[in-house]
């Protein structure tokens, strides 16, 4: 069994596990985790808890890549977005490996800020890529963030509020990564700040919240700690 | 060998009291409970100068009080755990709800003394009296190094309790006074038929008051929908909706509840039982507009309910007859009501526009109470009766969302009966008209029931038609999705295969294996296309209206589209204009015109023998004029022959030359121009030979 979490770097060599419902995808991307350099752990399918499964992530493993979508053979109630997520929290290096990274934006959007690196399988999964991903996750769980993976407190104004597929979703613009993109996050990462407000009150409202400003492109984003901002000065004019 | 005894020092008290319990107001209401298990019918609490230091508090009840083995077994003895007398029960058939005492302790050190004077209803005639100097606990060594001494005397007073606490360390602050004020008027509740036996709670303070009035005058009956539950003894649960009307929308049986409740899309099994006590919920939604109100003939105004619920609102836990801290209280949203409102709002309640209560007596002790008095310990027992709670709700949403889809159904088959009955009452009309008269309206009635009924047939015939499309659409996106897991597969495979021949094999791979290798690897970049193209023009942030950059919006589009149209090797000459044009329109908007013109140059390129040129080229251009902007789609292709179409009919759906056509791309194209408030041109044989699309619409 493996200590909680190394007090030393993460090196090749190491145990990673390679989380997937499904076995064939599992096995390509241990071979992917072979040639970046560590040893396979194979976890598929994963077991139903979430719990259990970082149970094992920790006793088995120094790192983690974990696929997004679980529920294609497995009867789980999590996304891996999540695993990532609450693994790299828990010290071990994570990075998510997914083919439908463009698809899940809001399933991954609520976990994003503990993804340091989302790869898109087939295109993003060669080893290079690889190594260079969990050392990044790595030195995350150290405290060292890269210029676009971190957070500071800015204001991010709600454009409209949709539903979308059952989920309710804000369009929001974070002027200070870029003021003519709208960005799309699930409204449950605001919940807290956002109480009781209709969707028409919540029009042109504004919030404070973490965002990392200097991610390049929007699918990077990650917000939380959202409260709301105090009012406009009066006389400042309105947008 | 001498017999030891472990101790405890002072500072104990202080662990135990004021750091665990860390709102006074809590304490407070901690000696409020033991009225409650002194079966009192009344409580009054009085705050003297009690905002600062120096001031007092004064608690007084009228219950069965305690003799002087009570006080020292029980009142005196702390941190003792319900459960040694788990099955007590109070002469008036109360369950008890005191817990450990250690509420009461951080209550009693908000002063430097403390006295209590308590006459049984067991031993009438007399009255004990004990006092607390915490100064003298400061001087000691041990807790038990300092002697309390019980006074009895004779007394003529009615049996009960009286505490004074006095010489308050620090003042109650007004936001403890408010809590204390909020806690005590929902410590019996609001509700309706809580209690057999009331428990009058009273406090000298103005919030008090302010919020009793504000409390009491109920407004129960102004609900849209109520919700009852109930789940029995062996875990099994049962649940029905009711509307302001009193009629019964829908009843739900354990399965119906616990399979309600959908996690990851997917609907769950329900649990055989849920394995906590027995407990009964309600909960009365309200529909806070005007219109509802008015709908309903209330006399009450919605403002009055709204500051009622503002006050009242959340769904609180009574455990045993008594409101059990923190659940409903203001930013305790247990049954996370507010956050599935806002994950999907259609029809959930929330802690603003509702009002309930989980009703618990626990008869075999499986909640536990915290030791700092906030709830419930989140074992199995709590975690389950949650989950009951939850399960109800989310099955009475997915109950009102299936009224309202009946409803919508209803009002669509209505709508058609008034159609009819409008024409009968007009025919009416004309008959009874002078003859002049009636020839002249029925000409002009036919004339316009004839243009309506155009209207109408070429809105059906346009839905059916954007039906189909979207029929075309949703089946591409799903096998375009589908597709992209082997696809993953095969280029992850791929550069397996690649990088590990190379270094095994190094000359022979590249001599033998490493250009069919890369065949895969091409193939697969342009199967991608088609995974990708599909899936990007269905993404939600394209369909947004905006101000598009319509360059922008083109080059991506002519990227996605770069692998598929190189293996066809046709060459695409981007000319768009350096004045950057931007429209309101979506991204999407933009994508179908183009998308659709550039299918159909490549597509003219694949007819035998009709190629003029040696190069395939599509010219893309974009170009501005004051107020329009130009889109221009020009190929070198064979051009529309005119034998087999007319070239007004290229327009039309179904509409094609294309073996295995849709034949709707240029209806979209036309379409989307339209809404667009543009104009689409085409010419036959344009300026590189081949067809020639141009597109005006408006600039932003």
């Amino acid at each position: 069994m493996l200590s909680q979490v190394a007090d030393r770097p993460l090196v090749q060599g190491d145990p990673v596990a390679v989380v997937d419902d499904i076995l064939e995808d599992a096995d390509l991307t241990a071979t992917l985790v072979r040639e970046a350099g560590f040893v396979p752990v194979i976890i598929a399918p994963p077991p139903p808890s979430i719990e259990h499964l970082l149970s094992r992530i920790r006793n088995d493993a120094r790192a983690l890549v974990c696929d997004h979508r679980l529920t294609g053979t497995a009867n789980v109630a999590y996304y891996g977005a999540e695993v990532v997520a609450r693994s790299n929290k828990d010290h071990i290096p994570a990075v998510l490996l997914t083919t439908y990274a463009d698809v899940d934006t809001q399933s991954i959007r609520r976990w994003r800020s503990g993804i340091p690196r989302l790869l898109r399988r087939g295109r993003e999964s060669d080893p290079d890529t690889l190594f260079e991903s969990l050392v990044q996750a790595d030195e995350e769980a150290s405290g060292r963030y890269e210029d676009n993976r971190r957070a500071f407190r800015t204001v991010v104004r709600v454009e409209g509020v949709r539903t979308v597929e059952g989920t309710r979703v804000a369009e929001v613009v974070v002027s200070a990564w870029n003021p003519s993109e709208v960005v799309e996050i699930p409204l449950a990462l605001m919940a807290g700040a956002v109480g009781e407000a209709s969707d028409d009150q919540l029009r042109g409202k504004r919030f404070m919240a973490y965002v990392n400003i200097y991610a390049d492109t929007a699918d990077e984003l990650y917000f939380r700690d959202f409260e709301e901002a105090p009012e406009v000065p009066e006389g400042w004019p309105e947008r | 060998m001498a017999d030891e005894h472990l101790r405890f020092a002072p500072e104990i008290l202080r662990r135990l009291g004021e750091e665990l319990v860390p709102h006074p107001d809590l304490g407070v209401i901690e000696l409020v409970r033991n009225a409650y298990d002194a079966d009192a019918s009344s409580c009054h609490i009085q705050l003297q100068d009690a905002n600062e230091p120096g001031g007092k508090i004064r608690v007084e009840d009228d219950g069965v009080g305690m003799t002087t083995e009570e006080l020292r077994s029980g009142w005196l003895l702390l941190g003792r755990s319900r459960k040694i007398h788990a099955d007590a029960v109070t002469p008036k058939g109360r369950r008890t709800v005191g817990e450990k005492g250690l509420g009461r302790l951080a209550a009693l050190r908000l002063g430097r003394h403390v006295r209590l004077t308590t006459r049984s209803a067991s031993m009438p005639g007399l009255e004990h009296t004990l006092l607390i100097d915490w100064n003298d606990f400061d001087a000691v060594e041990a807790v038990e190094d300092v002697v309390l001494h019980i006074e009895t005397r004779s007394s003529h007073a009615k049996q009960g309790t009286e505490l004074q606490i006095t010489d308050l360390v620090s003042g109650f602050m007004k936001d403890d006074i408010d809590r204390l004020a909020r806690s005590l008027l929902l410590l019996t509740g609001p509700f309706p038929r809580l209690s057999k036996f009331p428990f009058k709670l009273s406090l000298d303070a103005p919030e008090f008051s302010r919020l009793k009035r504000l409390i009491s005058e109920t407004f129960f009956d102004e609900y849209e929908f109520l919700l009852t539950a109930q789940l029995d003894e062996d875990g099994q649960a049962s649940a029905q909706l009711v509307d302001w009307r009193g009629e019964t929308i829908a009843i739900g049986d354990h399965h119906q509840i616990g399979s309600a409740r959908k996690g990851s899309g997917r609907r769950r099994e329900a649990p055989l039982a849920y394995s906590t006590a027995a407990a009964q919920f309600e909960l009365w939604n309200f529909n806070l507009s005007k219109e509802n109100f008015d709908l309903r003939s209330s006399r009450r105004q919605v403002n009055e309910v709204r500051q009622w619920l503002r006050a009242v609102g959340g769904v609180h836990l009574y455990h045993r007859g008594l409101r059990v801290h923190p659940y409903g209280d203001e930013g305790h949203d247990w049954l996370e009501m507010n956050l599935r409102r806002a994950r999907s709002p259609e029809v959930r309640p929330s802690t603003n526009n509702a009002v309930g209560r989980v009703v618990v007596t626990d008869d075999g002790n499986v909640l536990t109470a915290k030791t700092d008095r906030s709830g419930f310990v989140e074992n199995l027992a709590f975690v389950e009766l949650r989950l009951f709670c939850q399960d109800v709700l989310d099955w009475a949403a997915q109950e009102r969302l299936r009224l309202r889809e009946r409803r919508r159904d209803q009002a669509k088959r209505e709508s058609r009966v008034r159609v009819d009955k409008a024409k009968d009452e007009a025919e009416k009309a004309l008959r009874s008209l002078p003859p002049q008269a009636r020839e002249v309206a029925e000409q002009v009635t036919e004339n316009l029931t004839t243009a309506f009924e155009e209207r109408v047939q070429t809105l059906e015939d346009e839905v059916q038609l954007y039906r189909t499309l979207g029929t075309v659409g949703t089946t591409t996106a799903v096998f375009a999705h589908e597709s992209s897991r082997p696809l993953a597969r095969i280029e992850q495979s791929a550069g397996i295969i690649d990088r590990r021949l190379r270094a095994v094999l190094e000359t022979q791979y590249t001599q033998e294996l490493e250009r069919h290798v890369g065949a895969l690897i091409s193939s697969a970049a342009s199967l991608r296309t088609f995974t990708d193209l599909p899936l990007g023009l269905v993404s939600r942030r394209k369909r947004r209206p905006a101000i598009v950059d319509v360059n922008a919006a083109i080059s991506e589009l002519l990227d996605i589209f770069e692998p598929h149209l190189s293996a066809a090797d046709i060459d695409v000459d981007p000319q768009l204009s350096d004045s950057n044009p931007k429209m309101r329109a979506t991204v999407a908007a933009i994508e179908a015109i183009v998308a659709n013109l550039l299918a159909n140059a490549a597509y003219a390129f694949t007819v035998p023998a009709a190629r003029k040129e040696e190069d395939r080229i599509i010219v893309v251009r974009t170009a501005t004029t004051d107020r329009l902007i130009e889109i221009s789609v020009i190929d070198n292709g064979p051009g529309i022959d005119l034998t087999l179409i007319d070239l007004e009919d290229i327009w039309l759906p179904g509409k094609t030359t294309r073996e295995g056509g849709t034949g709707l791309g240029l209806t979209i194209v036309r379409d989307v121009v339209s809404d667009l408030d543009g104009q689409v041109h085409v010419k036959a044989a344009g300026e590189l030979g081949g067809a020639e699309f141009n597109i005006e619409m408006p600039l932003a």
